[in-house]
């Protein structure tokens, strides 16, 4: 009988930490030709955001991660062919999301078998399970994990229900109030950015 | 990483950035908790996502597939009655066959390497490691593993053989 066992037992599982300027060119090419380091680099900046992909097609987590491990097999294989590397993370959410909807109308077709005693059928998720809903909203949230700390402390406070003032936010952040107006615009303004570039 | 200092000089319009705002708004709501951050991958995934690479760099030769019986069948027209899928590898001079058989959860994958040599096994689905031992009969077994994309190899004393990926 195998043993079975998560690679996480495996040492060296911090990710390195990435500069955007690194990315996405100079790193997929040295990736693909076997720089463990570059492929890092990727995967740090990217698996979260096809990680969310795949949640929000309401897959469960085995098949997720299955998804998610299936794209990077893909770009390892066909990341030559990709004609815009500057691109890449639309091509990793394209792929991601073409992959997720094969895996869910597979299950589609599949006739459910009984549940086991110890867990509840995952692809059958209700609200209380606060999946990630759609696949605009895994963009987001991926666009948004890719602001500086700063944006994303601000714009924490800012879309939080009911609203803070601005003056609770200044205290809270230590900033000028007449600066949370200007800096709001200028996070949502990378944000939009951050989102193009994931392809949305 | 964007902050206030490197925004986009080509700024959007206000109507624009609102959207933004109200898309962002509806994100952060289906967070558990407000000031929660997303949910990050678990670190097997990651762990996953590192394997592809590593499994596609060994130092090994490659076992192309050369029969599936889910294909042979298909395209034959044959309708089987039984659950079990027969695959077969060569590469590395030898042939490894692998016996696939639906369980409860996943599948399980038995094996046997010709000539019959011993060694051992790895498989990775989903981030998922499966290994195991090859015995002097070149069987091996992998038990309950998830339906997905397996990237495996296969070591013995004459070397590391990668098989190529399959679908389970």
């Amino acid at each position: 009988m195998a043993d079975t066992r998560s690679l996480q037992d495996k040492p060296d599982t911090t990710l390195p930490v990435v500069t955007k300027e690194q990315l996405p060119i100079q790193l997929l090419d040295a990736a693909l030709d076997g720089d463990r380091e570059a492929w890092d680099m990727i995967v740090a900046e990217y698996n979260n955001l096809l990680w969310w992909i795949a949640r929000s097609h309401r897959l469960d987590d085995a098949t997720s991660a299955d998804v998610v491990q299936t794209v990077w097999l893909q770009l390892v294989q066909h990341g030559r062919s990709i004609r815009d590397p500057e691109r890449l993370a639309a091509w990793l959410a394209t792929t991601a999301r073409r992959e997720a909807r094969r895996r869910v109308a597979a299950s589609n077709r599949q006739v459910p078998t009984a549940d086991s005693d110890d867990e509840p059928a995952r692809n059958f998720v209700g609200p209380e399970e606060r999946v990630i809903d759609n696949e605009v909203t895994a963009a987001a949230l991926a666009a948004f994990h890719r602001l500086g700390p700063t944006c994303q402390q601000l714009m924490m406070l800012l879309c939080e229900v009911p609203p803070k003032s601005y003056a609770e936010i200044s205290a809270i952040l230590d900033i000028p109030t007449g600066s949370i107006g200007p800096s709001r615009q200028r996070c949502l303004a990378s944000l939009r950015a951050e989102l193009r570039g994931l392809g949305f | 990483m964007s902050d206030y200092s490197n925004a986009n000089d080509n700024q959007p319009s206000d109507a624009e950035l609102e959207e933004t705002f109200k898309l962002l708004q509806a994100a952060l709501a289906t967070l558990p908790s407000p000031g929660e951050q997303p949910e990050s991958a678990p670190q097997s995934v990651v762990e996953g996502a590192r394997w592809v690479h590593d499994w596609l760099n060994l130092d090994a030769e490659l076992a192309r597939l050369t029969h599936d019986s889910s294909i042979s069948d298909s395209l034959a027209s044959v309708r089987s009655t039984s659950a079990l899928r027969h695959i077969t590898f060569s590469g590395g001079n030898f042939e490894i066959e692998i016996e696939i058989e639906p369980v409860e959860r996943g599948v399980s994958m038995t094996g046997t390497v010709t000539p019959s040599t011993s060694g051992t096994v790895q498989a990775v689905v989903g981030g998922i490691s499966h290994q195991g031992p090859i015995d002097d009969l070149g069987t091996f077994l992998i038990d309950n593993v998830n339906h997905g994309v397996v990237m495996a190899f296969i070591s013995t004393d004459s070397g590391t053989i990668r098989l190529g990926s399959f679908e389970v």
